[in-house]
Order: structure tokens, then C-alpha cells, then sequence
């Protein structure tokens, strides 16, 4: 109903914005008297008066092959842009003056935008501060750089004051390239004796949740991975859904998929012989599954546990069945709990 | 301005997922290739004709020739208000479901060239891109009636009866933890709701007071579409002869929820259960439109287009249900063999079931033709022929063996329970002003089901009709179609067609489209 109303108000809002804005027709005037709207449905295009002479011939460096152009460039052609500007001729030469201002400063002054150690986006050739863009999971431990690395005084990271050992690294938002990278991998986990391990805890790069981090004493967890986990199934999903096609591959009988017709159905009330023992309700076997509330059962006066309800029941009124008494008599009959069930 | 405010006026309307019916695989694919709204509101008015129009935003979608019409560029909304209703007549009970909501079926943007800025090229063209929903899944379902003869658990107990199923066997398919059990039969089992034998602790399997009259109520809904993005090129020659290319990019996205609740009357230990099912189908696909319109003379336009079959290289697919019991009082046995009363069984779910599969549609072939009187109107038709048995399902995630046994079944399926179907759209406008416009149409949809697969005649039939103002500038029109169409629905089958049944449905769609557009 909402829905209905808030279209009823957006026509009522289109007809109020048409009326506004539809230009003043003339009924009376017919097609012929007055121009059509143009519509390319029914519109063949207008051809344009202007002749465009066709390039016969486009040889390189034959300047005269294209003689519109040639006194458009010349000026020989009235231009009806007194304002235009060339952006070639305004602009290169600002745009060529500002890179290389940009690019004497940058040579001579460290900035967050041309610093390696500041940015890791910036790199140099194939050297270490390529080794930031370099796709992680191909880093090797027998990489070139990193071979004999062992001593500390050629490692770049470990006399940097912006290195990884510093604190400048503790920062978490700083962006770690070696972040959940495989510790085996890490160039920075002591356990591995990776190229850069020591036991100040950088094996810990995980500082990016409340887990652990970065020179931290609890132990980096994955907090997902105490989940239990998923459970599927894989496969054509029609041997679960109650509805599938019953019978072979191809045979199509008894119908019966959600989407035919069984014309066979009688709605007839079944004597279910082989049923009829239930009616006495045997007790149940447990169940592995124990996610359900009970109660425990009352003795009866005779010694029996369970006691059978006499089931008291009339067939209900239906439009196949004629017997307009119908319903039932609810729980009457007795049973353990005893009364009727359902609002009072 | 007026502009503006009128698009801003579009934009604010809410957009909301629709409902419909989804199938088993084979009944999926059909489902998919059967488009009933496709086309702009002006397109719509006329029935869905729009292969042999052109220079309209459906062109993008449909016969990317069209676009070699436009002289201009243009953009383009289409808004729609969807009602779909089904009557539904389930063992001598009529229920009636309607759902209605705000969708946009068609939006998109051509890109043309005037004739000033054109040389003396004999060719010209347009580019558009577009989104239009293909299919939209729009029916609810929801039956009711008194079962004397049977009950879902019947099926349940048909399932664990045919594999031999134990009472150990069902224990061993839960699991505690997750609380999944993995048949419908297990599940059925550890709701307490069916019973081996209580002698053999085996099959057969029996539920309590089976002779009892069942009260069921059934509820089918889904949301979703298949929706596409349209690439085309359209171009001209000559202003006579035009042939375009587009592509299409497919977006399956469908969510089917069903209920079905069951109430045991007069009965004195379970009183009844609700089964929910859901099935989630997210799935891409790629296909293609080769079209050409040819203007024999000023008066008269024939087409044709070829859309080759979509390919839907990652249809996945998941499954769960779950069974909740309405218990009055079962007696059992708790852990140590003392005699309980169970009073309320928690649900049990079904282990989740995903699945990943290829579906392949069929090819399309339409053909139009148009007459023009002169600049005050048209009458058009599109025939459209479609071979359903020409769409295939298979998975490259199963074993060869497992795959070609799936393929082999539900192939069948389609071969067997498919037939070719022709749809049929005719439509006229006619320019009563220059600048508003009346449209007709009327539009059959072939059923496309066998003779031999049931009785029911599933043709649809559409009437349409709309106005249109235009202007230089921009365009509104306006579109009011119904169609109706028959089907059916089962809510599970036995083994005996005597012991279940079917319901009939009528279904109705209703739907107003507004669609404006404005050149530039």
C-alpha cells in the first residue's frame, strides 16, 4: 500500500511537471499545418550542407595533401573563437617549467613524496627500494640481495633510523609490506632466522588487530580461527529438496516437480495400515540430537510408563469428504497431560 | 530545470527486489531465457516490438541495428510499478498473493552524431550502453488446503525407506555441533517427527498418527533478476541498411525462500512443523545480438537479429533448510533410559548444500517488419523462435563420470520436457499531435513445455497500451500492459500420483512504466 501511494504521488507529480513544461499545442492544428517533433524513428537524417571534400591522396610529409588544414594553420581561415587558445602553445610551456622546478627541487631536497624510506611507493631501479613494490609471496630467502646478509652493518634496516627496528616502525599505521606474510617467508621472524630476525620481536608483524603487534607479549592469533568451521555440502542440490523429480533420469512419471501438474491426486483419506500401529505413539528412541525440552513421563496408576491416548477424533468438514461436523475433540482423550491445547 | 526536478523525481523512487519461482535446474534455464520486459515504456506500449523500430534506447539490448537510426544522443530511464498476483486453487482452496513494488528496468545512453558534423561517408553509427532486467522474477506463490491423503513427511519417510535407512544410519548423518543433519529424512528423524520400526530400529519408517487430515500452507517467494549490461554499436549505410553488434553481460542474482507448514489436526502428539527452504543463485554470464534492419522503401522496414546463447560460466548456487516441530507431547527416552515427555524439538537444519554449475541458454532468432504511414504512425510485429530443448546445464566441478551422469539427467530433463515456442508482438502508434502520441499492442509468449510434461496450457498474453509527449528536448512516456498465464506448482511428490497433489495457478502481472529521455 505504501508503494502504491508513493507512485500515486510521483504521477500526480509527473502529470503537474508536464502540464509545466509542455509548450502550448493546438489541437485543432493538424500534422500537416504544423511541423512534426523530430523523431529518428520515423526521421531519415538531414544531409549537411556542408561539402566535405574528400582526401584522395595522404602521403607523409606532403604538407599540401590536406589544404583546409594547412590554412587553418596558417591563419588564413576567419576563426569564429576569438577566445580559443591553443593549449599546445599555452600550456607546454608552464607545464615544462613546473617539472622541472619540480624536478631540481626533488633532486636536491628530501620530501615525503620523493623518499623511499617515507613512501613506499617510490622505487629506484632494481634496488632495495624496489624490493617494497616486489610482489611478496615470490620473495625467496635465497633472493641476491639478501644472501650473506648476516651481519648487521650491511643490513640497511637495522642502522636506519627509519628502519624496521626503529620506532618509527611501531607506528601501525605505517604501511608493512610484510604484513601476514608466511613466517617461514618473513624476512623479519626470528623463528626462521630470517634474513633480518633477531629476538626483539619483529616476528610479530601482525599489527594491525588487538591480537598482538610489533614488540608485543601475547601471541598473534587468528581470532577467526577458533570459528567452527563451515560445513557444506557440494553437489546438484535436487537430491536434498524435498520436491525434486522422483524416478529416472528422463522419466518424467509420476510428475511431480513444483512446476507440473499431477492430475492423478485424489485427496481421498487414506487407510494407512501399515501406520496404524503409530497411533498407539511406541516411545520414541533417543536421538543423537538432544536439543529439545522434556519432561519426565508420569507413572500411571496400572504401572505402564506411557499411557496410549484414545485418540478422538472426527474427520473435518472438506470439500471432499461431505461431513460438515468436522474438527476434533483436541487432547480429550485423555493422555498425560490431559485438557485441550490452544487459547483458552 | 524542469529537467532536473523530473529526473530527481525518478530517482527518489525507492528500488526494490521482486519475487518469483525458480526451479529445478532444467525448469531454471527456461525460466531465463523467456524475457516479458525488456524494452523501454515506449517500446512496452506496443506490445515489446522494437526489433524493427530502431532509434530507441531497447535497441541497446535488443536489435543493437537500431541504434543507426539516432541522429542525436540521448539518455534514457525507464521506472516501473510491478504488481503480480497468483490465485491459487489447492485441493478445493483458492488463495490469492499479490506483491507489488518500484523497479527500474531500462536505463541507458546512446552516443550518436548529428548529420551536420557527418562526411560523406556513406556510414554512420551510434555506440549505447544500457542496463535492462531480462527476466524479473515476479510471482509469489502461497496455497492452502486440507491434505487427507498425505504429508511432506510422507516424502521424508518414501526417502529413508528407499536407501534402507536405520535408526543408527540417520544418528550417524547429525552432527551435534552444527546441528545439521545431512538428508531431509535425517533431519525429519532428529525432530522427532518420524520413526523406524520400534522392533528393528529400521525402515520402515512411520510418522504418528498418519491417518489424521493435514492442514498445508504453502509460501513460495523470491527475490531477484537477471539483469544485463548491454554494449552495441549500430551502424548505417546509406540511411537504408543498418547492422549492429552488442554484447551483453548477465547478471543472475535470485533468492527463493519457500515455506510450508503443515498442521496435524485433531492430534494428540505433534502438533505440526514448518519446513523452510532456501536456495540463493548468484551467477554471470556473456552473450551476444547480431542484428539487421533493412528499409525496403519509405513505408515499410524488415529485420532480423540473432542472439547467440548466453553462457553462464559460474552459476553457484547454495542451499539450506531447516524443520521446526510443533510437539505436544512425544514420549521418549533421555540419556540413561529413564521414560521423558518431549515437549519442544529446537529446529534441525539441513546441511548447507553449495553447488557450481554451467548453464548454457538457447539460441534466439527474431524477425520484424514494420509499416509506416508516412510520419503519423506505424504497425509493427517481431516474431521471436525459441528452442528450449537447446539450453544445457553442466559442471566442471564434479568428476567427469558425476558430470556427465548430471548432465546426462538434467539435459534429459530439458529434451524431454521442452519444446520450441514462437512469441508473437504486434503494435501501433499513431501521432495524434506532433507532439503526443497513442500506442497499442498485444504480445503472446508461447509455452514452451511439451505436451507430454502436463495439461496445462502455460501461453501468456499481453495487452498494452501507452501516450507519449516528445519534444526536441526530451520525451515522456507513459505505459500500462497486463498479462496473464497459467502454471503450476507441487509442493513435493510420493511415489504414488494418487497420494499428493498440485495447484493450480493464474497468474496476473500488472505493471505502469514511465520512461523519459532527453537529447543532447
Amino acid at each position: 500500500m505504501k508503494n502504491q501511494g508513493i507512485f500515486g504521488i510521483f504521477i500526480v507529480g509527473m502529470l503537474f511537471l508536464n502540464a509545466c513544461t509542455v509548450i502550448q499545442n493546438n489541437g485543432s492544428v493538424s500534422l500537416n499545418q504544423s511541423p512534426v517533433i523530430a523523431d529518428d524513428l520515423y526521421d531519415a537524417p538531414v544531409k549537411s550542407n556542408v561539402v566535405v571534400r574528400k582526401k584522395t591522396k595522404s602521403n607523409y610529409l606532403d604538407f599540401e595533401d590536406d589544404a583546409s588544414l594547412l590554412d587553418e594553420e596558417r591563419g588564413l581561415v576567419n576563426r569564429v573563437e576569438p577566445n580559443y587558445l591553443n593549449s599546445r602553445s599555452v600550456y607546454s610551456n608552464s607545464y615544462n617549467q613546473g617539472f622541472s622546478n619540480g624536478f631540481a627541487i626533488g633532486s636536491t631536497n628530501v620530501n615525503p613524496w620523493n623518499n623511499w624510506y617515507n613512501n613506499p611507493y617510490v622505487t629506484f631501479g632494481t634496488g632495495f627500494g624496489s624490493r617494497w613494490l616486489s610482489p611478496l609471496a615470490s620473495w625467496q630467502l635465497n633472493d641476491p640481495f639478501y644472501l650473506g646478509m648476516g651481519s648487521s652493518m650491511y643490513n640497511p634496516m637495522m642502522y636506519n633510523g627509519f628502519a624496521y627496528n626503529s620506532s618509527f616502525f611501531m607506528n601501525p599505521y605505517y604501511y608493512d609490506p610484510f604484513y601476514r606474510m608466511s613466517p617461514y617467508y618473513n624476512p623479519f621472524n626470528s623463528m626462521y632466522s630470517g634474513g633480518f630476525g633477531n629476538s626483539y620481536g619483529f616476528g610479530q608483524t601482525n599489527i594491525y588487530n588487538y591480537y598482538g603487534g610489533l614488540n608485543s607479549s601475547a601471541q598473534v592469533v587468528n581470532p577467526y580461527q577458533n570459528d567452527p568451521a563451515p560445513v557444506y555440502r557440494r553437489g546438484p542440490r535436487d537430491e536434498q529438496m524435498s520436491n525434486r523429480f522422483v524416478g529416472d533420469a528422463n522419466n518424467n512419471m509420476p510428475r511431480g516437480s513444483n512446476n507440473s501438474y499431477n492430475v492423478d491426486g485424489t485427496n481421498q483419506p487414506r487407510v494407512n495400515s501399515g501406520n496404524s500401529n503409530v497411533n498407539s505413539a511406541a516411545p520414541a528412541q533417543s536421538r543423537r540430537n538432544t536439543n529439545y525440552e522434556y519432561r519426565a513421563a508420569p507413572q500411571n496408576s496400572n504401572g505402564s510408563q506411557f499411557q496410549n491416548r484414545t485418540e478422538n477424533y472426527s474427520a473435518p468438514a472438506s470439500n471432499f469428504g461431505g461431513n460438515s461436523s468436522g474438527g476434533s475433540s483436541g487432547g480429550s482423550g485423555g493422555g498425560s497431560s490431559g485438557g485441550s491445547r490452544g487459547p483458552r | 530545470m524542469h529537467r532536473i526536478i523530473l529526473f530527481l523525481l525518478i530517482l527518489q523512487c525507492h528500488f526494490l527486489m521482486v519475487h518469483g519461482q525458480i526451479n529445478s535446474y532444467s525448469n531454471m534455464a527456461k525460466s531465463m531465457v523467456t524475457s516479458y520486459s525488456t524494452s523501454s515504456p515506449r517500446m512496452q506500449a506496443l506490445g515489446g516490438v522494437h526489433g524493427v523500430l530502431g532509434a530507441d534506447i531497447s535497441a541497446i539490448s535488443g536489435n543493437p541495428a537500431g541504434l543507426g537510426f539516432y541522429n542525436r544522443s540521448e539518455v534514457s530511464l525507464g521506472v516501473s510499478y510491478l504488481s503480480a498476483s497468483t490465485e491459487a486453487n489447492y485441493l478445493g482452496e483458492k488463495l490469492t498473493k499479490s506483491n507489488s513494488f518500484v523497479q527500474i528496468p531500462v536505463f541507458g545512453l546512446v552516443l550518436g552524431s548529428s548529420p551536420q558534423t557527418r562526411g560523406s561517408s556513406p556510414w554512420h553509427g551510434s555506440f549505447g550502453v544500457g542496463y535492462s532486467r531480462q527476466v524479473v522474477f515476479a510471482q509469489p506463490i502461497s496455497i492452502s488446503g486440507t491434505n487427507n491423503r498425505s504429508s511432506l513427511l510422507d516424502r521424508f519417510i518414501e526417502r529413508a525407506n528407499d536407501k534402507g535407512a536405520t535408526g543408527q544410519s540417520l544418528d550417524d548423518e547429525y552432527n551435534t555441533r552444527s546441528n545439521y543433519a545431512d538428508s531431509p529424512e535425517a533431519v525429519a528423524y532428529q525432530a522427532f517427527l518420524i520413526n523406524p520400526d520400534p522392533k528393528t530400529d529400521a525402515a520402515p519408517f512411520r510418522r504418528y498418527e498418519p491417518n489424521l487430515p493435514t492442514k498445508q500452507i504453502g509460501d513460495a517467494e523470491n527475490e531477484g533478476a537477471l539483469s544485463q549490461w548491454d554494449i552495441s554499436y549500430g551502424a548505417s549505410y546509406q540511411d537504408k541498411f543498418y547492422i549492429g553488434l552488442g554484447l551483453h553481460f548477465s547478471k543472475m542474482n535470485a533468492t527463493a525462500t519457500t515455506y510450508w507448514q503443515e498442521q496435524f489436526v485433531g492430534s494428540n502428539y505433534v502438533a505440526g512443523f514448518t519446513y523452510q527452504e532456501r536456495l540463493v543463485t548468484v551467477g554471470s554470464g556473456i552473450g551476444a545480438t547480431l542484428g539487421m534492419i533493412y528499409k525496403v522503401n519509405q513505408s515499410v522496414r524488415v529485420s532480423m537479429a540473432i542472439q547467440t546463447p548466453t553462457f553462464f560460466d559460474q552459476m553457484n548456487e547454495q542451499y539450506n533448510a531447516s524443520l521446526t516441530p510443533r510437539v505436544f507431547g512425544i514420549p521418549s527416552f533421555d540419556s540413561k533410559g529413564n521414560p521423558i515427555i518431549i515437549t519442544k524439538v529446537n529446529p534441525v537444519k539441513l546441511t548447507p548444500n553449495e553447488f557450481t554449475y554451467q548453464l548454457t541458454t538457447p539460441m534466439r532468432l527474431s524477425g520484424g517488419i514494420a509499416y509506416f504511414l508516412g510520419k503519423s504512425g506505424f504497425i509493427s510485429a517481431d516474431l521471436e523462435y525459441i528452442n528450449y530443448t537447446g539450453s544445457s546445464v553442466s559442471a566442471a566441478e564434479l568428476s567427469p563420470d558425476e558430470n556427465l551422469k548430471f548432465q546426462t539427467k538434467y539435459n534429459g530433463q530439458t529434451q524431454k520436457n521442452f519444446q520450441s515456442a514462437i512469441h508473437l508482438k504486434v503494435g501501433t502508434e499513431i501521432r495524434v499531435a506532433p507532439s503526443f502520441s497513442v500506442r497499442g499492442g498485444l504480445a503472446t509468449w508461447g509455452n514452451g513445455y511439451a505436451t507430454s510434461f502436463d495439461s496445462i496450457d502455460r501461453k501468456a498474453i499481453q495487452i498494452s497500451g501507452g501516450i507519449g509527449y516528445r519534444s526536441d528536448q526530451f520525451y515522456i512516456d507513459l505505459t500500462a500492459y497486463q498479462r496473464t498465464q497459467k502454471d503450476a506448482y507441487t509442493p513435493y511428490s510420493l511415489k504414488s500420483s494418487t497420494d499428493f497433489s498440485s495447484a493450480n495457478l493464474s497468474l496476473t502481472n500488472t505493471q505502469f512504466m514511465v520512461g523519459v529521455g532527453i537529447y543532447f
